[in-house]
């Protein structure tokens, strides 16, 4: 007997047009741990805000225990014990763990809550769960694994039976993982049922009893994870025999494109970048590795022209561009894939057509004597479109689209221009594996064009997938300047970032 | 939807507060299409409001927030009705030098604002407000003083040439031409949104100014030009309604055309073709209200309570969208 079932799901997104469920199913049964896997832009995501009440189905039924039910709003849900963790928190950040677990069911009386019966229900469900989490500190000062947890208790408190976590460890690290794999398994021992939302398929095996795949709104396979394997789900997610197989290529690389001369930059009265010096030839994908926050969106920013350098020169194909504007610099070839794809390299409500020609609106044919010429710019959307392999129309707003496609919307833009230099960062961060693919290839393309790459990632083995040069920045300086021979390994990578090794004396004397 | 309660508002306030609430809303609803004379003067009043609307939607749409409006719009008629009065009339250009100079005088007040916001980040809400508070007194003093008719029994400016008016289009009501100048104007800005590569700069910067820097907008400029033609559209909606109708600036004449426009825009979400009808809905309800109290016993108070419960619920629905919009965006 089925616990939940939701049949024949149909979802359709008025406002434009995109399909994002036709005819899902999803069959969990009571008590097990239920993975609910899918490449981005799958249909996981709206399944289970369906589920929640946050969206609205065009078409289908959902049961549970045998009977329909018609969930219209997240109240509803609440009712029939389902609760969601999303991927943003939604707490009170300066409430307290307990207050945030009660917050909107206060014990009370009248006008009056009781502050005492708060901890007390909090500490009950705290031990009960077994998800140990600081009850009487504010929010903010807990970490992101202890925020998760104290989503969890407050669905915990209100009731909720079917707990679904949305990609739960995309946020966490090591050993927060194992931390929450092993409350999970607590949670089902106590006849909790979960639906875990993920498309890391080490994860499924390790945690879920079983397995449901979507692929573009559809459900195409559904087995326990013990008749199953990781070769099989990766088969139906991807819909085609597909491993992830890249090799860079060596070349000889060329002349200088982008040189970096004692690049300072000043943030109030703080160093954030320190007399930082490299260059990117022909051919070449430099990449630079660093714990997160060591000046690297700084260091970007000023070579790129959205952050004043305090001292230093960036040179492009032999022009010295320091104070030139983004659009000087654009125009002399670079190209910028930021980090922020949402914030920066994309305005979320506008079309795609309009997030293409945000470099060149202004130039013929796009624009003559300062009037647009829409029909141009669509034409020439829709054919990057295809060439990028978008999913997606001229007019849909990029709001809509699925991360891997807003990210394919930028490259489009950026590599259409055919830039000298492309300044790439983070470009597969929340990506699945297909769309990642897509993304190396593109980089490795640029380089056998002769074009020159700088990579910021702090994922190092995408660094060492990609990268022919490791530059090390650490508090705003380049520790090392590693040639990536095959030989080279995270952990040597690793002593560079966290500061212990320094193959630059001068640096290390600046620094302390 | 807010529009259909606000009016329902509108008839419950009239029915608690008439004697005979019957012919009190028949009055207000009615009234202005009985004759042409209230027809043509709530046409007439419209005017200066559809200026003031797209001054508040060129502004809002680049995500500078123009507050200034009713200063910006006195300071240029001054500026403007000084020099009608000192050209007199030297043909038909005469009246493209007025309305060009009233609307770069208003024009640069806003500038000022945008150039502070873009060079030292100075809240241009708060500039703009308070540059416009100090405005209109010192318009007021010259009113008063030295460009004052003494004949006047009032603080107003003299008479400028009588060859200077709109022509009247619906007589005895005070309609004129001045109408189809806002019409062309309102569409001039709109094709100036959807057309011009300005005006893609313009929603660009204004849905994500970061995007707009990033892809090589000039974003500190765009806000500039933006606020300038926000304060010269506000300033020539003052202009044209002393060209149509009182013929001199009187004092406080234009007294919450500023506030009104925002409130236009507003309901028409930002969209020059949408502010037409939404100034016409306004002044429609401005003008119900001088009927009503003409022809039965409700105050012109009604019509500023149901203004209000417009502005409320509207604003109270765009709050919504907004909000809807952000947790679509946090949840996405």
């Amino acid at each position: 007997m089925e616990y939940l079932q939701m049949l024949d799901i149909h979802k359709v997104y008025e406002s434009n047009n995109v399909v994002a469920l036709k005819g899902a199913k999803l069959e969990v049964k009571r008590g097990t741990v239920h993975a609910l896997v899918g490449e981005n832009g799958a249909g996981k995501s709206t399944l289970m805000k369906i589920l929640c009440g946050l969206e609205a189905m065009n078409k289908g039924k959902i049961f549970i225990n045998g009977h329909v039910v018609r969930i219209r709003n997240p109240q509803d849900a609440f009712r029939f014990g389902i609760g969601m963790v999303h991927q943003h928190f939604s707490l009170a950040e300066d409430f307290t763990a307990a207050q945030n677990i009660v917050l909107g069911n206060e014990p009370h009386k009248g006008p009056f809550v009781f502050k005492k019966r708060i901890l007390e229900i909090a500490e009950n469900l705290y031990l009960d769960s077994g998800l140990r989490v600081p009850l009487d500190v504010p929010v903010k000062a807990l970490s992101i694994g202890e925020k998760q947890k104290v989503e969890i208790l407050r669905i915990l408190y209100r009731g909720g039976d079917i707990l679904i976590l949305d990609e739960p460890t995309s946020v966490l690290t090591e050993q927060e993982i194992a931390e929450l794999f092993e409350n999970i398994r607590t949670l089902k021992k106590k006849g909790k049922t979960i639906i875990f939302i993920t498309h890391k398929l080490n994860e499924v095996m390790s945690i879920s009893d079983e397995v449901t795949v979507l692929r573009q709104g559809e459900t195409v396979f559904e087995n326990k994870v013990q008749n199953t394997t990781k070769e099989e789900l990766a088969y139906h997610m991807v819909g085609e025999r597909f491993s992830f197989h890249f090799q860079r290529k060596k070349l000889q690389r060329g002349k200088i494109l982008l040189e970096v001369q004692n690049l300072s930059v000043m943030d109030t009265t703080i160093y954030k970048v320190k007399d930082v010096s490299f260059q990117v030839h022909e051919g070449e994908v430099v990449g630079l590795a660093g714990v997160a926050g060591n000046g690297q969106l700084q260091l970007v920013e000023a070579v790129v022209g959205l952050r004043k350098a305090s001292s230093g020169k960036v040179f492009l194909c032999g022009k010295d561009i320091t104070t030139l504007t983004p659009k000087q610099r654009r125009e002399t070839g670079l190209g910028y894939i930021p980090e922020d794809r949402l914030g920066v390299g994309s305005s979320l409500d506008s079309t795609i057509a309009e997030n293409i020609v945000v470099d060149r609106y202004h130039v013929s044919p796009f624009s003559k004597w300062g009037l647009l010429s829409k029909r141009t710019i669509e034409s020439h959307a829709a054919e990057l479109i295809s060439r990028f392999n978008v999913k997606g129309k001229v007019r849909s707003l990029v709001r809509f689209l699925s991360g891997g496609n807003i990210q394919k919307v930028i490259l489009a833009r950026e590599l259409s221009a055919d830039p000298s230099v492309v300044v790439v960062c983070e470009p597969t961060w929340g990506l699945d594996i297909r769309s990642s693919l897509a993304v190396y290839n593109f980089i490795e393309d640029l380089k056998e064009r002769k074009k020159g790459v700088f990579l910021v990632s702090s994922n190092l083995d995408e660094l060492l997938h990609l990268a022919d040069r490791i530059l090390v920045i650490f508090r705003g300086s380049i520790y090392a300047n590693l040639s990536n021979d095959g030989s080279l390994t995270k952990a040597h990578i690793c002593e560079y970032m966290t500061g212990t090794r320094c193959d630059f004396r001068e640096v290390k004397s600046n620094v302390v | 939807m807010s529009l259909v309660i606000s009016l329902l508002l509108g008839l419950l306030v009239i029915t608690l507060t008439s004697s005979s609430p019957l012919e009190a809303a028949k009055a207000f609803f009615l009234g202005s299409f009985s004759n042409s004379y209230f027809f043509g003067n709530m046409l007439a009043s419209a005017v200066p409001l559809i200026l003031t609307g797209l001054a508040a939607a060129v502004s809002f749409s680049s995500s500078a927030f123009n507050l200034g409006l009713e200063g910006q719009l006195y300071f240029g008629t001054l500026i403007g009705t000084y020099i009608a009065y000192k050209l007199g009339n030297f043909g038909s250009w005469t009246i493209v030098v007025i309305l060009g100079a009233a609307f770069i005088s208003g024009g640069s007040v806003a500038a000022v604002s945008g150039y502070l916001k873009s060079k030292w980040n100075v809240n241009e809400l708060i500039s703009s407000l308070l540059i416009s508070y100090s405005l209109v007194y010192i318009v007021n003093f010259f009113l008063a003083g030295p460009f004052t008719d003494p004949l006047a029994g009032l603080a107003a400016s003299p008479y400028v040439s009588e060859k200077l008016m709109f022509s009247k289009l619906m007589l005895p009501s005070s309609l004129h031409s001045g109408l189809l100048l806002a019409i062309a104007v309102s569409v001039v800005i709109y094709l100036i949104f959807s057309r011009h590569t300005w005006g893609y700069e313009l929603r660009i910067t204004g849905r994500s100014q970061f995007f707009a820097s990033y892809g090589g907008i000039d974003v500190r400029k765009t806000w500039i030009t933006a606020m300038f033609l926000s304060g010269g559209l506000a300033a020539l909606g003052g202009m044209i309604d002393v060209l149509g109708i009182h013929g001199r600036m009187i004092k406080g004449f234009s007294y919450g055309y500023g506030w009104n426009g925002i409130a236009v825009a507003l309901i028409a979400r930002n969209n020059p073709l949408l502010v037409i009808p939404s100034a016409l809905f306004f002044s429609y309800l401005e003008s119900g209200a001088q009927v009503g109290a003409l022809m039965s016993d409700i105050t012109p108070e009604v019509a500023r309570v149901i203004q209000a419960s417009v502005f409320y619920l509207v604003t109270a629905e765009g709050l919504a969208f907004f909000l809807k919009k952000r947790r679509r965006a946090k949840t996405a």
